[in-house]
């Protein structure tokens, strides 16, 4: 199968906004959105025309279809922020001016070791993505959707989640990998926009599920929350 | 391939096209958890939905299912819709089209699909199962449609409709993937330079 090379990113919108992409040119494509506003403002527009062309085949509904699927959202949640924790000591606002400098240091440094890290995952993402060898599996469940794309080759994984609900500050997702029936703890990770695009380790021996939980920051040697979504048994 | 929609049915129900503004204030009321709202709401995009799932799945029963998801999805993720990138009926579309087209590209629908291949009929006022958009819509989109150069509309109708990769469509019609590409790009700007009101 021909894999477009990185130079034409750009020339998937189109068909990406028809959904006729396949699952890691899709992964591909959303990874590259993510950065590039050009493609976004087509998308958008493309999405708009894709909408017509829906509404140009409307169908009747069959008559049982609204009173089941009124039903249904009736014992559905919809997706809310999660409580967060208990707000921060109010001892900080008084606290003097060496502590605000020491603050604005810190995060000066905090700030340039992350761009050094974001631009390391960029090249992990890259890597993963364009691999010959690059394999994806679908994340299921009611709390959003995704894709994990694994490359034995490079030796990485990166992770594609969607259609999230809101997040507090207090909370990340976490990556769980089931081995032996056990759950082992992976990667975390903080939606922006309702979505994920990262980079999110390596592929454990043994692992034949993975699965998604919301958790504190910095994540659970154990999972406490609820499973957000889950591979199939692989 | 039918070149011009013809409009044959009966006057519409509904018409999702046309019903942006409302749709908007609708969809403010359903993220403070109105279900009425949402009936209302449903009311409107129902026979989008419903009408794209058959048209990729091509399997009324399938189709109704992945219609249901769909609304409940639409339900349970209302607050990340953002109304500065997307119209409401476009956002549902999107989800309806994406559902409809996994559940085509699954393992157990593969077989269909197979046999579905080759199947390169026209859309443009062929629908058997009663249409019941807007005919000033229905004109428009189908003029728009018909602006298209052959190969052009081949390759949208089977990308949105036939639920293709474009892959698989060069294959389909023995052209490269490159201008398979091309086609859906050029297909898709001209679609919307002739839709004219988005921005």
């Amino acid at each position: 199968m021909n894999r477009p090379t990185n130079d034409d990113i750009h020339d998937l919108v189109a068909a990406y906004a028809l959904d006729a992409v396949d699952d890691l040119e899709r992964v591909r494509f959303e990874a590259h959105l993510a950065r590039c506003p050009a493609c976004r403002r087509d998308l958008d527009e493309y999405r708009e025309v894709a909408g017509m062309l829906a509404a140009h085949v409307a169908a009747e509904p069959p008559p049982t279809l609204r009173a089941a699927v009124l039903s249904e959202i009736g014992q559905t949640p919809q997706a809310r922020p999660l409580p967060s924790a208990p707000s921060r000591s109010r001892r900080w606002v008084t606290a003097g001016l060496s502590v605000a400098a020491a603050m604005i240091l810190a995060v000066l440094a905090v700030r340039l070791v992350s761009v050094g890290r974001q631009r390391d995952e960029a090249m992990a993402l890259n890597r993963v993505l364009t691999a010959a060898d690059a394999e994806v599996m679908a994340l299921h469940g009611d709390h959003g959707s995704g894709r994990l794309v694994f490359s034995p080759s490079v030796g990485r994984m990166v992770v594609v989640l969607d259609g999230l609900g809101d997040m507090p500050a207090d909370r990340v997702l976490q990556l769980w990998y089931q081995v032996d029936g056990a759950m082992m703890p992976g990667a975390t990770f903080a939606p922006t926009g309702g979505r994920v695009v990262a980079a999110a380790g390596t592929l454990m021996p043994g692992t034949h599920q993975f699965a998604v939980t919301v958790e504190p920051v910095g994540g659970s040697p154990t999972p406490t929350g609820d499973v957000m979504m889950s591979t199939d048994r692989f | 391939m039918a070149d011009v929609p013809v409009a044959r049915r009966p006057a519409p129900t509904v018409a999702p096209v046309g019903a942006a503004d409302g749709d908007a204030g609708l969809m403010a009321q359903v993220c403070r958890g109105d279900e009425q709202a949402f009936a209302r709401l449903y009311d409107r995009l129902a026979p989008t939905v419903v009408g794209v799932a058959r048209r990729v799945l091509r399997n009324p029963a399938q189709a109704d299912e992945v219609a249901q998801e769909v609304f409940v999805e639409l339900w349970r993720t209302a607050r990340t819709f953002d109304r500065d990138r997307a119209s409401v009926g476009a956002w549902a579309a999107m989800i309806a089209h994406r559902r409809a087209v996994d559940r085509v590209r699954s393992e157990s629908s593969r077989q269909r699909r197979d046999e579905r291949v080759g199947l390169l009929d026209p859309v443009v006022g062929a629908d058997p199962a009663g249409d019941v958009i807007d005919d000033f819509d229905r004109r428009r989109v189908g003029r728009a449609l018909g602006s298209l150069t052959e190969l052009q509309r081949q390759v949208v109708e089977l990308a949105y409709y036939g639920g293709h990769t474009h892959t698989e469509i060069a294959d389909l019609l023995d052209v490269p993937l490159g201008t398979v590409k091309t086609r859906v790009r050029d297909g898709l700007i001209r679609l919307r330079d002739a839709l004219g009101d988005h921005p």
